[in-house]
């Protein structure tokens, strides 16, 4: 089926050619049967790069090592889920990905808006099918997934054991999502350009797909970061590395536009910036594709470094840099405000402030990623930079942001008088107030940024919780409801007002997490033998017992621990070295299976009020400049022992060679059992190790503050069936030749 | 058996992306508006949504004690003015009968009888 999928790659590229002529010819000479052809060839490419997934899909569950992706990244032995998620974790197979994703998306706004935005659609059609022939150009020419050996090796190197994780089976995929939707908004804004279609069509359009994006891009950046957390065995969960701050910074830019969108379509306000913001969003999102698949930032996250893809992309990104600046700086005109700003102490003056602090945040996070290449281009000599360079810079933005996410929500639109804006800061200033007097009172001034941070948070959770108060209040006033009852409606009436709320409370609530698990951490190494303790942050960590696992996949070396507080045990650990086998014929038929990829396995008590993270190392407390020092002795005895048996068996005629050598052959079991012979080595004579010991308070938080976050984005994602009704009933108002009846009616006081 | 796959997959592409030029042109034209004319509607009508959203917003910022009864009316007047003024531009752009000129009727547009379900409020 190699062959289809290639066909089927040329297929999709000559599709995305017609599609793009036939949709401009189409919008050019008005003739609505090329748009609607045009329209179809991304239903089309849909379809195409579906059937073309599949089949590599396929090739990937059934070991089909004949395709080179599938010998690089799967192997027999590979768990079947992982085996399908293997498909994204190769630099070809990620690609397609890229191309369904894109063209699903294209496909379902294209099927929403068919009989909307007749001008703006087909020129919309045309570059997303634009983006679709970049990248099927790519598969196609540099990067094909389909691409063959006629000597298929028997097993195939197999997964990445760092990417056998589930987060990280959704992970790219939610990315890549994020990225394709990204694109959305970015082609019907070029496209509202083109047309001098700048009204609120485009906006409506596309709002709700620059919110999936957002909110794609945040869960897969919040699902990353649990990973780092859980299986990367450093104990942390953001390192501002490459890969993560590309996704960081379209999503910062959608944030803003997703608040200055508000601006323009309740006051026709900020349209140069809106414009600007979205075409920036979108090529961020290709400037982050091209930081994944170029390998030049490094990164534990990038494809290894490919010249051609490197100038396509940046071939790709110029082009869309270029062209988004001549096209705002040519329909300036048209971009003009209806309005200006009644006050600074309005909603939209501090969305205004809030928008420049994003832009700010996503400055600097690009320009400090950035920098290695641009000192390298300068001064010739590459310059690496890591967290300490983002701190100064990221903090008091971060600060401010958070503050800013509490005051916003306080003010109304237009305008606020100071006897109303000291009824709405009452409440949650005292809070606040409360909050650092407290703070100030048991942890003093040494941790100024967590301190600060959490009076931040804590006035941005009780202005929300005052805005649903007195929501409900009004609610309860009007049509007499319960508080239950209320909440309900008050969010079902207001889905993108309060999901919006719930979103900042999330925020409010994920950063308590990070303060707290970044200031108050106890981490630290510790050597130990079995019996041995070693003491942190209050708990005292024994290290019980060493243990061996091993399975057709993996072989461990862990540890079992005992956490104590003072004298009584609060939880049961075990952590492990985990080595998966290599391919090398060069390491022995024995020795491959020990010196293979790693990764850990880390033990994890996880409670509202603080975590307690290991991590074992049997490797560095060896004493032996080899990893594993003490079994090596053992393991070269049966590397020699191995391979003298096999050249035996090399000796005899094919036929006998072939039953010995069949996968039920005894020889098999005995080299097992003498696998976990010499591992057994470990439990009985067990050597000092290294355990990375991390006591952390409200990491919990981070992870539900995300989760919180999630459910607000969810609920301000549904507001098209109570907007359809809006709009039904207004068409209905309109049509039935009521006149202003249209409008919305007030509620009796 | 590849090749008939794909001569398959091929042929329903073809079918597929070209079936809107089998119809007559006369077909598209005659029953849809002109795209100009369709885009204007569209856009009025997002700025409708778009207003009437305000008008609710303003409403439960004033019932939740945001805006002070000073501000909200004015606030909510100039709203609805504006709103009309969208309506009556739907209404031009659609060739339907205009609408009230009347500004103070426009303003107190809210005020007129309705026995109509009312729009979604706080």
């Amino acid at each position: 089926m190699a062959l289809v999928g290639r066909a089927l790659l040329v297929l999709a590229l000559l599709v995305c050619v017609y599609g793009i002529v036939a949709s401009l010819y189409g919008a050019r000479t008005g003739r609505q049967g090329w748009v609607d052809s045009g329209r179809r060839s991304v239903y089309a490419l849909s379809g195409v790069a579906v059937i073309a997934f599949a089949i590599l899909v396929g090739a990937f569950l059934r070991n089909d090592f004949s395709y080179n992706v599938v010998a690089q990244a799967s192997s027999t032995t590979t768990p079947t889920a992982y085996k399908a998620a293997a498909v994204w974790s190769t630099q070809q197979g990620s690609l397609l990905l890229w191309i369904l994703l894109l063209s699903f998306w294209s496909s379902l706004i294209l099927f929403l808006s068919r009989r909307r935005a007749r001008e703006i659609a087909p020129y919309a059609t045309a570059i997303l099918l634009g983006f679709g022939l970049f990248f099927t150009t790519l598969t196609t020419f540099f990067a094909n997934p389909f691409a063959t050996t006629s000597n298929p090796p028997t097993e195939g190197t197999g997964l990445d054991p760092l990417l056998r994780h589930t987060t990280m089976m959704m992970h790219p995929p939610l990315l890549y999502s994020g990225y394709t939707m990204l694109t959305i908004p970015f082609a019907f804004a070029v496209a509202a350009l083109i047309t001098k279609r700048t009204g609120a069509e485009w906006i409506a359009l596309t709002r709700r797909f620059a919110l999936a994006a957002w909110l794609c891009l945040g869960v897969g950046i919040m699902l990353g970061a649990r990973w780092s957390y859980v299986e990367l065995g450093w104990g942390g969960y953001w390192a501002w590395d490459p890969v993560e701050n590309a996704a960081l910074i379209p999503w910062l830019l959608a944030t803003a536009f997703l608040h200055s969108i508000m601006i323009q379509e309740k006051r026709g306000m900020l349209r140069v910036w809106n414009m600007s913001l979205i075409l920036a969003t979108g090529c961020s999102a290709i400037v982050g594709t091209f930081l994944v698949r170029s390998g030049i930032l490094s990164s534990i996250h990038a494809f290894v470094s490919d010249p051609t893809l490197n100038i396509s992309f940046v071939a790709l990104i110029g082009i869309l840099v270029a062209g988004s600046v001549f096209l705002v700086i040519w329909r300036r005109p048209l971009l003009r405000s209806e309005a200006r700003l009644d006050s600074l102490l309005s909603r939209e003056a501090v969305f205004l402030f809030q928008n420049m602090v994003l832009v700010a945040l996503a400055l600097v996070v690009f320009w400090i990623t950035f920098f290695p290449l641009i000192s390298e281009a300068i001064t010739g000599t590459r310059v690496s930079v890591g967290p300490p360079a983002f701190e100064p810079f990221v903090v008091p933005l971060a600060l401010i942001l958070v503050l800013l996410a509490g005051v916003g929500p306080i003010l109304a639109w237009r305008r606020v008088t100071l006897a109303g804006l000291r009824r709405s800061f009452a409440f949650p200033g005292a809070v606040g107030i409360g909050a650092l007097a407290v703070l100030l009172s048991t942890v003093g001034t040494v941790h100024l940024f967590a301190v600060v941070l959490f009076v931040c948070s804590s006035f941005v959770l009780a202005v929300v919780v005052q805005e649903f108060w007195r929501g409900v209040r009004a609610r309860h006033a009007m049509a007499g409801e319960s508080p239950p009852v209320a909440v309900v409606a008050l969010v079902r009436r207001n889905r993108r007002r309060y999901g919006g709320y719930i979103v900042h409370a999330g925020l409010a609530v994920l950063l308590v997490g990070v303060a707290a698990s970044t200031s108050f951490k106890h981490s630290r190494y510790a050597t130990l033998r079995p019996g041995q303790s070693a003491a942190i942050g209050g708990y005292t960590i024994k290290y019980v017992r060493p243990t061996v696992a091993a399975s057709s996949q993996r072989i461990s070396l862990g540890a079992v621990l005992q956490v104590y507080k003072g004298s009584q045990r609060v939880a049961r650990l075990q952590s492990a070295y985990e080595m998966y086998p290599s391919q090398d014929p060069s390491l022995g038929p024995i020795g491959r299976f020990f010196s293979g990829s790693t990764d850990s396995h880390i033990g994890l008590n996880s409670g509202p009020l603080r975590d307690i993270w290991t991590d074992v190392d049997p490797c560095a407390g060896g004493g032996s400049s080899s990893c594993l020092g003490p079994l090596q002795p053992q393991i070269n005895r049966a590397n020699a022992q191995m391979e003298k048996a096999l050249t035996e068996i090399g000796k005899l005629p094919a036929a006998e060679q072939r039953r010995l050598l069949s996968s039920s052959s005894p020889l098999w079991a005995a080299r097992n059992a003498r696998i976990v012979k010499i591992l057994s080595l470990y439990t009985r004579h067990p050597w000092p190790v290294t355990f990375l010991m991390i006591v952390s308070p409200l990491v919990m938080w981070l992870w539900i503050g995300g989760l919180i976050m999630v459910c607000g984005a969810l609920i301000s994602l549904r507001p098209a069936l109570a907007l359809s009704r809006v709009r039904a009933r207004a068409a209905d108002f309109v049509s039935s030749g009521r006149g202003a009846r249209g409008l919305p009616v007030r509620e009796p006081a | 058996m590849e090749f008939l796959i794909f001569l398959a997959i091929l042929a329903a592409v073809v079918v597929f992306v070209t079936r809107p030029l089998w119809r007559p042109l006369a077909e598209t034209t005659k029953s849809e508006p002109a795209p100009s004319e369709a885009t204007d509607v569209a856009d009025l009508e997002a700025a409708r949504d778009a207003k009437f959203r305000e008008i609710r917003d303003a409403e439960l910022d004033h019932r939740t004690g945001k805006l002070s009864q000073e501000d909200f009316e004015l606030i909510d007047r100039s709203l609805r003015a504006e709103a009309v003024q969208i309506l009556r531009d739907l209404d031009r752009v659609r060739g339907a009968p205009a609408r009230p000129e009347d500004p103070e009727a426009a303003a107190h547009a809210d005020r007129i009888p309705s026995g109509a379900e009312r729009l979604p409020s706080p």
